[in-house]
């Protein structure tokens, strides 16, 4: 997907004058910031940052069933915390020796993955509460979110945070805040990414911002998929599990529908789309219809959430994340225990055709989109 | 040298961050910076993604809720009402394919649809007439049929969606008709079907062939193909016997095929290699490539251990730390290396 047409700085500067948006006077700034600033490198693509992640992950295994081997059973709980901080310790100090080199990062990756590992297995076993531990790793998480200088740890640490919330919440008495949650992460993936670019006064808050923009909808994703795996949590957590756990899937459809208004308002705004009163009417009717259908999975909603931001950012990445989700959540939307297939597939031929119906109506017959 | 004026480098995305962060352009301008420049889409772009969307959703929710509504099972109706209504759909999507044209979306979403109805229509007649047919020979029926839509739609996801369907009858044939006694060679034809098809897409490409300039389907049939070989060289390496209900017997060597997986995926990465580095620049399947080859390399130094004394702990510790290190220095290295392409290639556009 490109819009991108060669334009240089010069160029644009010169737009920005003439609308407005800068002074004449300013084209010294610009000039001193481009000839002062060192030449951005461009960023690893996101495959080798995956890349990355998958191999630490696969080294962190061999190498803690290395350790456990040798250690045997000798090793305690607290033996395994202390060793556990040990390591994340000295993958700190191997980061932060040399933090662009892909060797040596990768080396303190995999001694973080298993100091994490340890100090969390270590604390549970020491305090035998499945509560207390995962309190202890929001704590460790949290640190290493601000201290380690990598996006994929900084990736999986905010992943493990929001997992332990999740988790947290399932253990008590108010199951549907899981709903909650989920819409609260949707506000800040959009608060993020509306206000991008991932600025911060140091180079710490703009690359945890980065992570978060990821790791945000990833969680909120992971949450609204949490209902459709009951039957798997049920096995973990015993028979006390039934659906009536995760009821009240209306707080999510009703937060991510707001939202969605939200942003389409937002961007008519920004971009001063021409017949902005129709959109508006086509897309928060279009929208109320899919939340309306989808509201018992309202994965497939904030999915449309965050391809419209995904798509307004330009990030192929983000595009591509909620297209997987919305695929799975439109596949889950068959194992859901609420509705019969049959009155499923009525509300799915209906809207479908209401969509479809609108479509013609505003984009067909108006001659809304003029092909070159 | 003259050094170039900064004013005339090309407005990208760092550069243009770079003078917010120096508080030089605001939040607002570097908005509309963005949409200058290009990083952001202009209205008609967003036009069309609205319009793309609603229509693509549209038609997928109309899709699913047929195939929740034939998977229903309903007793009730006589057949020729289930029948005469899948039919009617059929012949109504044909009709806009024909009414709105291939090149159209609306065009291409229908013809879509209707490969996808005549599955449905398939599977209502294999639940209404017990025929005894196997499942394998349902789809290879469904993507004979789709074969000549295929072909005339010339679209990438229509094409993709053909060879989803192959590979189940594949998948089907090996399990109903070959059994377990032949797995890999399951594998090695699904390698070669995959393979072919890419190949042609690829071909297809280097031609300027205007649908198949989309990077997403070759790339996710190319991981497809890199994890096939890679499952079936990792069975080789592990391999322990079979017992094949054929001669009802215990067999402890390999079987013809199972002795191809090595060479196959050679050959596979030798295509990767080929393809994506000296021919075409493709960094993705590059790194899928080379994670693949860190797979192996693990898998390689535990099929060591089937020559260790299992009671040896000191032995299967150094396996581990032995795995361990080679994947931290295999990463560490392909990913340096695929870092440094990229630059290289960016710098040569």
């Amino acid at each position: 997907m490109n819009f991108f047409r060669y334009s240089s700085i010069e160029d644009v500067i010169e737009q920005l004058i003439d609308e407005g948006y800068l002074e004449p006077e300013d084209i010294d700034a610009v000039t001193h910031v481009l000839a002062t600033s060192p030449e951005p490198e461009s960023p690893a693509p996101w495959f080798v940052q995956v890349l990355i992640g998958l191999g630490a992950w696969l080294a962190a295994v061999f190498c803690l069933l290395s350790f456990a081997i040798v250690m045997g059973s000798s090793i305690q709980p607290a033996g395994a915390i202390f060793f556990g901080l040990m390591l994340s310790l000295m993958a700190l100090a191997v980061k932060y020796s040399q933090p662009s080199d892909f060797l040596r990062g990768q080396f303190a990756l995999v001694l973080a993955l298993m100091g994490q590992i340890q100090a969390i297995v270590g604390f549970g076993g020491a305090t035998e509460s499945v509560t207390a531990t995962l309190w202890a790793t929001i704590i460790l998480e949290a640190i290493l979110l601000v201290a380690y200088p990598g996006l994929v740890q900084r990736f999986i640490s905010a992943a493990l945070i929001i997992g332990a919330l999740y988790w947290l919440i399932l253990l008590g008495p108010l199951t549907w805040a899981l709903h909650l949650l989920a819409t609260v992460l949707a506000a800040l993936t959009v608060a993020l990414w509306v206000r991008a670019p991932f600025l911060g006064d140091s180079t710490t808050q703009r690359g945890i911002n980065q992570t978060l923009s990821y790791a945000l909808p990833t969680g909120m994703f992971g949450g609204l998929l949490l209902p459709v795996l009951e039957l798997h949590l049920r096995w973990v957590a015993g028979s006390e599990w039934t659906t009536a756990n995760f009821d009240k899937p209306l707080i999510a459809s009703a937060g991510l529908f707001i939202l969605a208004l939200w942003l389409i308002q937002e961007i008519l705004e920004r971009y001063h789309l021409a017949g902005r009163d129709r959109l508006v009417r086509l897309l928060g009717g279009g929208t109320f219809l899919i939340a309306v259908a989808t509201v018992q999975t309202p994965g497939i909603l904030a999915a449309l959430l965050v391809l419209t931001i995904g798509f307004w950012r330009n990030d192929t990445v983000l595009m591509g994340l909620a297209l997987a989700f919305m695929t799975t959540f439109i596949g889950v939307f068959y194992y859901n225990l609420q509705t019969t297939l049959l009155v499923k597939s009525y509300i799915l031929l209906t809207t479908g055709g209401m969509l479809v119906g609108l479509w013609y109506l505003v984009f067909q017959r108006r001659q809304v989109i003029k092909e070159k | 040298m003259p050094k170039r004026n900064p004013l005339q480098r090309r407005a990208s995305l760092p550069r243009l961050n770079a003078l917010v962060e120096a508080r030089v352009l605001s939040q607002d301008a570097w908005e509309r910076a963005c949409q200058i420049a290009g990083h952001t889409p202009r209205e008609q772009a967003w036009l069309k993604f609205i319009s793309r969307t609603i229509l693509t959703l549209g038609v997928v929710f109309i899709l699913v809720g047929i195939g929740f509504f034939s998977a229903y099972n309903w007793v009730e109706p006589h057949r020729f009402v289930v029948f005469g209504g899948i039919q009617v759909a059929l012949l109504a999507l044909v009709g806009f394919v024909y009414y709105w044209g291939i090149d159209a979306l609306l065009g291409r979403l229908a013809l879509l649809a209707a490969s996808v109805l005549v599955g449905v229509l398939l599977v209502v007649i294999s639940q209404e007439y017990q025929t005894g047919a196997d499942d394998y020979q349902l789809f290879a029926t469904w993507a004979l049929l789709m074969l000549a839509w295929v072909l005339v739609g010339q679209w990438g996801p229509l094409w993709l969606f053909w060879l989803v369907v192959v590979n189940i009858a594949l998948s089907l044939y090996g399990d109903q008709i070959v059994g377990s006694n032949c797995d890999a060679g399951i594998y090695l034809a699904a390698i070669v079907l995959n393979s072919a098809a890419l190949a042609v897409w690829e071909r297809g490409r280097s031609r300027e062939i205007e649908w198949l300039q989309a990077r997403w389907i070759p790339n996710l049939v190319g991981t497809a193909i890199l994890v096939l070989a890679t499952v079936v060289s990792i069975q080789w390496l592990t391999f322990d016997g079979y017992y094949d209900w054929q001669s009802e017997s215990y067999q402890s060597s390999r079987y013809f095929a199972l002795n191809l997986a090595p060479f196959v995926y050679l050959g596979v990465l030798g295509g990767v290699i080929y393809g994506y580095y000296l021919w075409k620049q493709d960094l993705y399947m590059l790194a899928v490539g080379g994670f693949s080859v860190i797979v192996m390399t693990a898998a390689v130094i535990f099929s060591w251990a089937a020559d260790f004394d299992y009671d040896s702990e000191f032995g299967i510790m150094t396996l581990a730390c032995l795995a361990g290190i080679a994947i931290i220095v295999e990463t560490g290295v392909l990913a340096t290396a695929l870092v440094h392409l990229h630059r290289h290639w960016e710098d040569d556009e």
